[in-house]
């Protein structure tokens, strides 16, 4: 029941873009799938009985510690390993029945030793789903270099290397186009981002969300770090060793309410400091801050902020950039508000930088509040230490309405956190409600 | 009498078609051999790849054949095809044979595993695998066996003069007969040369057919 709910959510947000994204999206349900592998004389198994249903256009992240099945339970979706018991279907329909090779040619597949073939260039092995399923060679071209692009490689520069020429992370970024090639509804991810170092692996990480809200695949995603988790999932299953499902939740409610000890443990002592990761300045309705235009009397910025007479004020150019702090306790009114006798403004937050940074920012100003700009660098408001511990507190506002009524175990709406920050952005440079304007 | 030169300019300068003939003959037996072994070592390997219990016996029977001394071979080989080009080949071939199924099992033993995972994902068929990816990734391997069954096969040629082939061979055997060094060197110099530049050829030819073996940038 719980999952016809499910699914009628995910076919009504299909039906509503009419983008050919949202038709190239496919449904994953795994029902009770079991693998033992015949080898082990301790009969344990690999995977114990998992359920699991990833509506179309969300990422599943499967995490966990080593060994704990995540990647025998990736592989029993393209039948490199077939279940012991269970069933697994796609859109629907038992993938149990289908040619192997024809139903791999339809989901990609992306792992961390990349796998490119070191004897083809980088333009051949993009190209080689398409050439298997007998692509023209003008549109197999086209393709590559619409692919390169997108995964942020320059046509020109490396159409024709070998993949020894690429760095690990270009190479990554490779497997990735090669995974997208035919367009797959489905794409599995096993750890593609372990073998590079942190900073390529987070602009790797933030590249594929990108792409991800460009392509809205359905992606089933295998990592053992947390964090990633949290990062990339709108759906994080829980697994521990055995083979099964922890808890299967978006990550707010993960992080919010873990299931189980081994849970919590898992999600670390730190978990409300990971919270404050999927939240963003933006989400905050910023308090008002007081303005005075540069070289104004500081009177007239007074009078703006209304009663009981501010000692800072927050000094704009006339473009409206802020400038500088001004302690304009004691001068007069008919003072000129002075840049020079002004402190810098710090911390300056972005809508979209997230809880976790501004409060680290904060606390590294010693608690003064910070001032929220918009893309050109005008306040917004402020935000303090208080807004964001208070926010921490709305545990359902997380990750959107939907997760209190989701079911134990079951998803909530995919696109609700990730849409979040893209929704602020049509906000930016409009300043929060009730922030006064210099000049009106 | 004055003494006779190691090689004597004169009869090399009058006799070229008959040195001719000898280096095209030791060309062409190396030359057959090496495609004999080809032919017959890739389905072998191939064969010993997939199945692995075939390995062995496979292995075992190519290196049994090894062992047998050469002229040993050949001589056991006339009751039954003579003294004929097929005798010679049958030898030479199975010589080539230990040093080719060898380097082509570990060529395509050597195709990494990730390579094999991401090929098989994205649904290549097994053929499809064998002949796009494991057989080209095996090359350089493969072309390593073949320059070192090219170099046995040159040498060995010289010993098919025995029943009655031989190309240079037949150069040194009938200097011995004569006593006469020219021959003797000539025959011998010339396929020293022919095994170098076999060698340097097929290292060429290798360079060719896999650029991207050489390419090493900034990954492994
Ligand atoms: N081909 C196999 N034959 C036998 N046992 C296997 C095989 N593949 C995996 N296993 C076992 O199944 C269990 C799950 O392995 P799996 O590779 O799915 O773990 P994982 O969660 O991906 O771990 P990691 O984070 O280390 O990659 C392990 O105990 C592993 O030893
Ligand atoms: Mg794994």
């Amino acid at each position: 029941m719980a999952e016809n709910t499910l699914r009628g959510r995910a076919l009504s947000a299909t039906d509503a873009g009419t983008s050919p994204r949202a038709r190239r999206a496919a449904t994953v349900a795994l029902e009770h799938v079991s693998k033992r592998f015949g080898d082990r004389a301790d009969g344990q198994l690999a995977v114990d009985d998992l359920d699991l249903f990833v509506p179309a256009g969300a990422t599943c992240v499967l995490v966990g510690p080593s060994g704990c099945g995540k990647t025998t339970t990736l592989r029993m979706v393209n039948r490199l390993i077939e279940p012991s018991g269970g069933r697994i279907l796609i859109d629907g329909a038992p993938i149990a029945g289908r040619d192997p090779t024809e139903l791999r040619r339809g989901i990609g597949y992306v792992i961390q030793q990349v796998g490119l073939f070191p004897h083809q260039t980088i333009a051949e092995n993009v190209e080689v789903v398409p050439r298997l399923l007998g692509w023209p060679a003008a549109r197999r071209r086209e393709r590559v270099e619409e692919l390169l692009r997108l995964v942020g490689l320059d046509p020109a520069r490396h159409l024709r290397r070998y993949p020894a020429e690429l760095s690990g992370g270009e190479r990554q970024r490779v497997g990735v186009a090669r995974a997208l090639a035919a367009d797959p509804p489905l794409l599995l991810m096993d750890e593609p981002f372990g073998a590079v170092d942190p900073i390529v692996r987070a602009r790797l990480q933030e590249e594929l969300l990108r792409l991800q809200r460009e392509l809205g695949k359905t992606i089933l995603f295998v990592t053992h770090d947390i964090d990633e988790a949290i990062r990339m999932g709108d759906l994080v299953a829980v697994m521990r060793q055995g083979g099964t499902l922890a808890q299967f939740a978006p990550p707010a409610e993960l992080l919010a309410r873990p299931a189980s000890d081994f849970v919590a443990r898992f999600v670390g002592t730190d978990r409300a400091l990971k919270r404050l990761t999927l939240r963003r300045v933006g989400e905050l309705t910023p308090a008002s801050v007081p303005l005075a235009v540069a070289g104004e009397p500081v009177g007239a910025g007074r009078a703006r902020a209304g009663s009981g007479a501010p000692g800072r004020l927050l000094l704009v150019d006339r473009e409206g950039h802020a400038v500088g702090w001004l302690d304009a306790r004691g001068l007069p009114d008919d003072r000129p508000a002075d840049v020079a006798a002004a402190q810098p403004p710090t911390p300056l937050l972005q809508p979209e930088t997230t809880l976790r940074d501004a409060l680290s920012l904060l606390l590294d100003a010693a608690g003064s509040p910070g001032i929220v700009v918009d893309g050109a660098g005008r306040p917004m408001g402020l935000v303090t230490v208080e807004a964001i511990t208070a926010a921490l507190q709305d545990v359902d506002g997380d990750a959107g309405p939907d997760t209190r009524q989701a079911p134990p175990g079951g998803p909530s709406d995919p696109s609700a956190r990730r849409d979040a920050p893209g929704a602020m952005d049509g906000d930016r440079g409009r300043p929060a409600a009730g922030t006064p304007l210099p000049g009106g | 009498m004055p003494a006779e030169p190691l090689i004597r300019w004169s009869w090399v300068a009058d006799h070229p078609a008959e040195i001719g003939a000898a280096l095209g003959q030791h060309v062409l037996l190396t030359v057959l051999a090496v495609l004999g072994g080809l032919a017959i070592s890739l389905p072998l390997a191939v064969a010993a790849h997939r199945y692995r219990r075939a390995e062995a016996p496979i292995t075992w029977v190519a290196g049994v054949i090894y062992t047998i001394p050469s002229l040993a071979l050949f001589v056991l080989l006339i009751p039954v095809t003579g003294l004929s080009v097929l005798t010679s080949e049958i030898g030479l071939v199975g010589y080539t044979l230990l040093i080719l199924v060898r380097n082509t099992l570990a060529g395509l033993d050597g195709v990494p595993s990730d390579v094999l995972e991401a090929a098989d994902a994205m649904g290549l068929t097994r053929l499809q695998r064998l002949v796009r990816v494991e057989v080209p990734i095996a090359v350089p391997v493969i072309v390593a066996g073949i320059r070192i069954a090219t170099v046995t096969t040159v040498g060995l040629v010289t010993v098919t003069a025995l029943i009655g082939q031989g190309g240079l061979g037949q150069l040194m055997l009938t200097g011995f007969i004569n006593l006469f060094p020219t021959e003797i060197y000539v025959g011998a110099l010339l396929s020293v040369a022919l095994a170098v530049v076999a060698d340097a050829g097929l290292l060429l030819l290798q360079r060719a057919l896999t650029p991207w073996a050489r390419v090493r940038g900034a990954g492994a």
